[in-house]
């Protein structure tokens, strides 16, 4: 698992790449709330290089969203692949948070 | 000959991926595809790991879990054994998907998983074992 983050103005996008499970959710996790504790409010997590997600990915998604929504803030969700997007959509993950086919359609309704 | 494997794990949260790479290599071998592939290692993934938090109390002792995959003209069954307390993943609550994220409580998505991507699950506890039973057809 390995994460890189790329400032946008608006929106700091975090990317993800490798596994999120029970064992890297613990160094993805700091480094979200990281951001977070940085003062940023708007944080896109691009998918496109996770190539498994677990309940223990969704678990520390939906903690870094309630944090951002009690503070007026949002997380956003960009380009999952086939198997990780389908274990959003069972889950409702991705009706419940916002999720964009690309970082830049995330980038442009932050934007709007 | 029913093409089968079985895998002993120890109660680390580390075996969790050593299974994964186990199940893939089960996979190629019998063709499965990466769907179901992928199915089955998140099934386990969530099963294992509830097993490995829940079942021992944290009693700090070594404990085997024993992963069994069998092929069955086209039904997969995977089955997970641990000798903890008796433990039923399956009576965890069922989380509400269509709650906000607000209302959304965190727990609940394990299982949830595990239900949406297999046919069936069954639980059952047999001499002082947690026996949990899936089945996906290919």
């Amino acid at each position: 698992m390995e994460v890189t983050t790329v400032s946008h103005g608006l929106a700091i996008v975090l990317a993800v790449t490798g596994r999120l499970d029970a064992e890297t959710v613990t160094p993805f996790g700091a480094r979200l709330f990281d951001l977070i504790a940085e003062g940023n409010r708007r944080i896109i997590v691009n998918l496109a290089g996770l190539g498994y997600i677990n309940s223990a990915g969704l678990r520390v998604l939906l903690v870094a969203a309630k944090r951002l929504n009690a503070d007026g803030g949002r997380l956003l969700l960009a380009a999952p692949g086939d198997l990780v997007g389908r274990v959003l959509d069972v889950s409702g993950f991705s009706g419940m948070l916002e999720t964009f086919a690309t970082t830049e359609e995330a980038l442009a309704r932050i934007e709007r | 000959m029913t093409p089968s494997i079985s895998v002993t794990l120890v109660n680390q949260l580390s075996e969790v991926e050593r299974l994964s790479r186990l199940v893939e290599a089960f996979g190629e071998a019998e063709r499965l595809g990466p769907e179901a592939v992928f199915s089955i290692n998140l099934a386990l993934d969530e099963v294992v790991t509830n097993v490995i938090r829940y079942a021992h109390d944290d009693d700090g002792r070594q404990h085997p879990i024993v992963v069994r995959l069998a092929l069955e003209q086209d039904v997969l069954t995977a089955q997970v054994e641990d000798d903890g307390r008796a433990f039923n993943p399956l009576e965890a609550p069922a989380p509400d998907i269509g709650a906000s994220i607000d209302e959304r409580p965190i727990g609940g998505l394990g299982i949830h998983l595990v239900r949406s991507v297999m046919n069936s699950v069954e639980y059952r506890r047999e001499d002082g074992r947690n026996v949990l039973t899936m089945k996906k057809k290919l």
